[in-house]
């Protein structure tokens, strides 16, 4: 065992030796070195642990159990709108927790092709890049206001989708990655060549209007909009509650997609296709729904980025994006809905939070992320949060392999 | 018009060799190797830092040995990356369900663009050019005033090389039949005496190896590389190998070529500002319109 870790070890630093020079390569192979000994180390821990962190954990148990589940969920809900409000002067958090709710829009998006109808899809920035670009488009050129151009950014990106979904009708697996992959890279370099419409390289601006439910449009002269006929004299507050709002809207949508007639004709087709066809489910029209959809979520991230930044720079969708989105998906367990959500709040909060410790954690980020996939293929392949069924047929499965 | 012929000649023989390794791996585990291009990265990186240290210690050495060099530290340490990427990253999961494998790959292939981007810096990193200026400066005049320097003969030259002996591997050694056999039914090969883990190694070893040949030369014809240059690259090779018929090794080598001219003809026609996005759109028009490839005999499920 560790004679065959000490090899791997020597052979890593070896081939890492070009490129990680020697003081990095030396540094990889011990740490390659020392798994058995980490490895023996957790397990002794956990041996010693077992015990009181299973007393622990049945207490934790036993006391949310107490709790019904109802509660729980407005508990949360509660929770998420009160405390920004006593941070509503420190932007910076605001800010961490809106971008994280849009992140979660997002990965909820991708989640429908990808974890509902098992559809790969790649490229998926594109679609949050047409959301974007729409609104900031129609708000700079026409003043549409914000509800209008939320409409418009989601259409605009809805029928891309649907346009991008038309090759899954021929397409399977490995290859649809691939076509949606280069139909991505493609708007990317539309949005990136045609200067006329999206700024090209310099970037867009975007003037969101608003008309809240107050009708108070913004504008430079009355200054800040209201939200609820309340000054919200923080704007980036403002965006939070739009987020915050968006996504238990969104949560909802998808509890109830998932368990409606089109979300268990995606679960039949991501099973298996032919068999779906046979038993009559409409092979064509749930898959061109899943890329629609999904694309709606992304558009509807696109147009809220869009008016929080203010300011789009065509180098954000590229993609490291997507697969920031997609690491999320398979780390919070494809299919499931909590999963992703948790899935996508962990994955955008830790490096901020990290970034104080460990500054260059930024650029560490996607090694990191990377390899993390590929030990969740490995090891967890249900993420962490699996959906029920799914964990159920990822069981059978390897008892069948075993 | 020749000029761009000249060119995409060129450029698709370097597709071509990274198509082979698309092609080979897809011929005998019926998956895309998404960290390919990644691959051909790294070739490139290495040669880069192998003329780097002959500059500065191997000085009195000629450029062509210490070129020739490079080139075979390249193939060596890719088919070590080819190798440890199996070992790691799908060996793992052949048994799992068809997303698990892909999934990995995508993964592994943002892995090995982070690393270098942390390991080597996100900026440009130049080719030593005085080892190719003898070959970029020498130019010849080719019929209808099109013009092809030197090193686009050795580049050239180099491919048709590899190419052969990839089909000597292939067809004349022992390995080789052993491949074959794998890529036929992979479980009656087991069943004969042939072991197919050693086969899908040497697999992704001579596909790494060539996806090395190709980082080298292109990066010297285009004087620099980027950490991430590989996945362009890779698309583009994987829409040569689906061209040509995936799976399919002669269609790999046309495929890459096709493309290279297309790609080339297009940008004379339209310009270079969607110079990249050309292949996408080979690759699905192909998909649909030719899913088998040009060369492909069976049929696919996949497809």
């Amino acid at each position: 065992m560790s004679r065959r870790f000490f090899l791997t070890a020597a052979w890593l630093g070896a081939l890492t030796w070009p490129v990680l020079g020697t003081a990095a390569a030396l540094k990889l192979a011990l740490v390659v070195s020392l798994i058995p000994a980490a490895l023996g180390c957790w397990n002794a821990l956990r041996r010693a642990a077992v015990v009181p962190c299973r007393g622990l954990w049945a207490a934790l148990e036993a006391a949310s159990g107490r709790i019904p589940p109802r509660f729980q969920i407005w508990g949360l809900a509660a929770f998420l709108c009160v405390a920004p409000l006593f941070l509503r002067h420190q932007t910076k958090y605001i800010n961490l927790a809106t971008d994280t709710l849009i992140m979660v829009l997002l990965a909820l998006g991708l989640n429908i092709v990808l974890g509902m109808a098992g559809l790969f899809m790649l490229g998926y920035a594109a679609f949050y890049a047409i959301g974007a670009y729409a609104f900031a488009i129609l708000s700079l050129k026409f003043q549409v206001p914000f509800w209008g151009g939320l409409v418009a950014g989601a259409a605009a990106a809805a029928l891309v989708g649907f346009v991008v979904g038309l090759p899954s009708l021929r397409l399977r697996g490995d290859y649809l990655a691939i076509v949606t992959l280069g139909l991505g890279e493609t708007i990317r370099y539309i949005i990136k060549n045609e200067e006329w419409l999206t700024g090209g390289t310099f970037g867009c601006p975007s003037r969101p209007v608003f008309i809240s439910f107050g009708l108070e449009p913004y504008s430079r002269k009355i200054g800040s909009p209201r939200f609820f006929g309340w000054p919200a004299a923080v704007e980036s507050i403002h965006y939070y509650f739009l987020a915050l709002a968006m996504v238990a809207l969104s949560v909802v949508a998808m509890q109830r997609l998932s368990n409606s007639r089109i979300g268990r004709a995606w679960v039949a087709l991501r099973e298996d296709e032919t068999a779906a066809q046979a038993a009559g489910v409409p092979t064509v029209w749930a898959k061109l729904s899943a890329f629609t959809l999904s694309a709606v979520w992304a558009g509807m991230a696109g147009v809220l980025y869009a008016a929080k930044q203010k300011f789009l720079a065509p180098e954000i969708f590229d993609f490291n994006l997507s697969a920031l989105v997609l690491s999320m998906v398979v780390l919070g367990g494809m299919g499931s809905i909590p999963g992703v959500v948790l899935g996508a709040v962990v994955l955008q909060m830790i490096p901020w939070f990290l970034r104080d410790f460990f500054p260059e954690f930024q650029n560490y980020r996607l090694l990191i992320y990377g390899g993390l996939m590929v030990l969740m293929m490995i090891w967890r392949p249900q993420g962490l949060w699996p959906n029920t069924r799914r964990k159920i047929e990822l069981q059978e499965e390897t008892d069948a392999v075993a | 018009m020749t000029q761009a012929l000249v060119n995409g000649l060129t450029l698709g023989a370097v597709y071509a060799l990274v198509a082979l390794g698309y092609s080979m791996v897809y011929g005998i585990l019926g998956m895309i190797n998404f960290a390919h291009g990644e691959i051909y990265m790294l070739g490139a990186f290495h040669g880069i830092l192998a003329l780097a240290f002959a500059q500065h210690y191997l000085a009195n050495f000629s450029p062509v040995v210490c070129l020739l060099g490079a080139l075979v530290l390249a193939m060596l340490f890719c088919g070590g990356y080819g190798f440890t990427l199996e070992r790691i990253a799908y060996r793992p999961l052949r048994h799992a369900p068809v997303l698990s494998p892909l999934i990995s790959a995508i993964g592994m292939s943002f892995l090995l663009q982070n690393y270098v981007m942390v390991a080597q810096g996100s900026g440009i990193r130049g080719f030593p050019m005085e080892f190719g200026r003898r070959l970029t400066e020498t130019r010849f005049s080719a019929f209808a005033g099109a013009e092809f320097s030197l090193l686009e003969v050795f580049i050239l030259a180099t491919s048709l090389l590899c190419m052969a002996g990839l089909h000597l591997y292939i067809y004349r050694s022992k390995m080789g039949k052993a491949m074959r056999a794998t890529s036929q039914d992979r479980r009656m090969a087991s069943l004969l005496g042939v072991d197919v883990d050693r086969v899908i190694s040497a697999t992704f070893i001579a596909g790494s190896a060539l996806a090395a040949v190709a980082g080298v030369m292109v990066s010297m014809y285009v004087h620099a590389v980027k950490f991430n240059d590989g996945y362009i690259m890779g698309m583009k090779a994987f829409t040569a190998a689906v061209l040509g018929g995936i799976g399919n090794i002669p269609g790999a080598m046309l495929g890459g070529v096709l493309l290279g001219v297309v790609e080339n003809i297009g940008i004379w026609f339209l310009g270079a500002g969607y110079k990249d996005a050309y292949s996408f759109i080979v690759l699905l028009l192909v998909l649909i319109v030719l899913p088998r490839g040009i060369l492909g005999e069976q049929v696919s499920d996949k497809v």
